[in-house]
């Protein structure tokens, strides 16, 4: 069966956000950084055991805190995707919080964390960084390291909802 | 067309809108001023725009406009900005849809917007690294700590017993051979000790503050002077005035001076006293501190090279030199925002010139 579910990216500004998007979508990466504003939307289709899932992926503005997230682009959504970057601490410390902060906005969502830029780090770092916070998934827009994996279980999980 | 009341619509003639009538299954009823072309009836405008496609379901609960403000999209290979309104129409299971083109406006925003961002990103870079650097001078601090207590305290003992030896056994030891053997284990002592001064001096300065106080650069001449001319064969000759006072550091006045006048007696002329003159001017923004010696010169080629750490230009071991003592002068330098000039004539003597920033409130 086909089917179209909605999925938010979200996240504190220069996390890597749209470089996950450009990197699963079109396979692509661009060193330079460029500010996204209000939103984004790209679509690509996943194949999940029997079932096709059009994912419809909303990459939303960094700088809007999730209070402030317009309605209209979490209206719908059934997956978020909740980005962090390894090398700045500030952009993980409260991810806990935050993501309670989701579930409470958008109700029955399913979420799933992102630690991204792996590749700013050294082995012993990473390893600190895996000690001291527990994400879903350790990625690398830029070497392409586990972006399928992580829209597939999130295509896994809406399916489910 | 008819158009249903719809509040608020500007036409502007920067702006493209497009206005379409469209059912609740995205089938397109009618349009006018086409931003993009659509065949009435034909096209489901779902399937055209991802932003419409991913709220196809919830746009049947409408009850009231819902606008999506700021969507980044291509078509028909044209980037662009563009805020979405969604208007029930009064008929039922009809819908009005807005596209406003406002890709001047935010790409403008997109441009600040970045340029905010990068220094965030940027400040935040330089926390993490001042945090590293902070780690790093830590460490350093204790290891130079280690070496200072823990390492100078066995060679303090070395010391110390072939001192004993040498002095209990006197008359035993009356072979040249053996007394050679002590005085080598003496000479290398101390040397050892001189060497783990200099490191601990050397790496001490990166991480003290400057402190600035009144000197009185005379008699801070003068104690130097004295301690050099009990076991040296040196005469000094201290140009400055009585009565000259400047506002530096005095550590890092007396390292720099320290570390020139040995270096000057060490590389002496043989066979002739090193006679070494101290001069000091006052200008309107800095000072410069003189240091004349006659002693064996250095090549022009290896000037730059004298400062680097362990440099010696040649290593003679009666001469019981680190290479670091100018290492330290340049480093002091460095810290009192100043610079050194050095001239020289090979078998003549060099003079070393000093300049450094009066403190600036």
């Amino acid at each position: 069966m086909e089917y179209s579910k909605k999925i938010i990216l979200v996240g504190q500004i220069g996390v890597g956000k749209t470089s996950l998007v450009q990197r699963y979508v079109k396979s692509i990466f661009n060193e330079d950084y460029l500010s996204t504003i209000g939103v984004k939307v790209d679509k690509k289709t996943v194949h999940v055991e029997n079932d096709q899932v059009n994912l419809l992926i909303w990459d939303i503005a960094g700088e809007a805190s999730f209070s402030k997230i317009s309605k209209s682009y979490y209206l719908g959504a059934k997956g978020c995707i909740y980005v962090a970057d390894c090398s700045r601490i500030s952009t993980f410390t409260d991810y806990v919080n935050q993501v309670k902060m989701l579930k409470e906005l958008i109700k029955d969502i399913k979420i799933i964390t992102v630690a991204n830029k792996i590749d700013l780090l050294d082995k012993q770092e990473l390893e600190e960084l895996k000690n001291n916070v527990s994400f879903d998934f350790y990625t690398s827009a830029k070497q392409g390291e586990k972006i399928e994996e992580v829209f597939h279980e999130i295509a896994k999980k809406v399916l489910c909802s | 067309m008819q158009l249903s009341a719809i509040d608020q619509i500007k036409f502007n003639h920067c702006d493209f809108i497009q206005i379409v009538l469209f059912d609740a299954q995205g089938h397109v009823i009618d349009s006018c001023d086409t931003l993009f072309p659509l065949k009435a009836n034909q096209e489901n405008i779902f399937e055209r725009i991802y932003v419409l496609e991913s709220i196809q379901n919830d746009i049947q609960a409408l009850d009231s406009k819902l606008e999506i403000k700021m969507v980044e999209f291509s078509h028909y290979k044209r980037d662009g900005f563009f805020d979405f309104l969604i208007h029930p129409s009064n008929i039922k299971g009809e819908f009005h849809l807005i596209i406003k083109d406002q890709t001047q406006v935010y790409e403008y925003m997109q441009h600040v917007q970045t340029q905010k961002n990068k220094s965030i990103i940027k400040n935040e870079q330089l926390q993490r690294l001042n945090q590293k650097i902070s780690d790093q001078n830590q460490q350093i601090k204790l290891f130079s700590s280690f070496i200072t207590h823990d390492i100078k305290e066995p060679i303090t003992t070395i010391e110390g017993i072939a001192d004993m030896l040498n002095a209990e056994f006197e008359e035993l030891i009356g072979q040249d051979q053996l007394k050679q053997g002590l005085n080598y284990i003496k000479r290398n002592a101390v040397w050892a000790q001189r060497l783990i001064n200099d490191v601990y001096n050397y790496s001490k300065l990166e991480q003290n503050i400057v402190l600035y106080k009144v000197v009185s650069l005379h008699s801070l001449v003068a104690q130097i002077i004295e301690t050099y001319s009990i076991n040296h064969d040196v005469n000094f000759t201290n140009q400055i005035e009585p009565s000259t006072k400047i506002i530096s550091d005095p550590i890092l006045i007396e390292q720099i001076l320290n570390n020139l006048i040995s270096n000057s007696i060490k590389y002496k002329q043989a066979n002739k006293p090193a006679e070494i003159t101290i001069q000091f001017k006052e200008l309107e923004t800095e000072y410069i501190l003189t240091i004349i010696d006659n002693g064996k010169g250095i090549e022009k080629t290896k000037i730059k090279e004298i400062f680097k750490p362990f440099y010696m230009i040649d290593k003679q071991p009666e001469q019981m030199s680190t290479g670091i003592g100018l290492s330290i002068v340049d480093r002091a330098i460095k810290k009192l925002k100043g610079k050194i000039t050095v001239d020289s004539i090979l078998g003549k003597g060099s003079t070393f010139k000093v300049f450094f920033k009066k403190k600036v409130d």
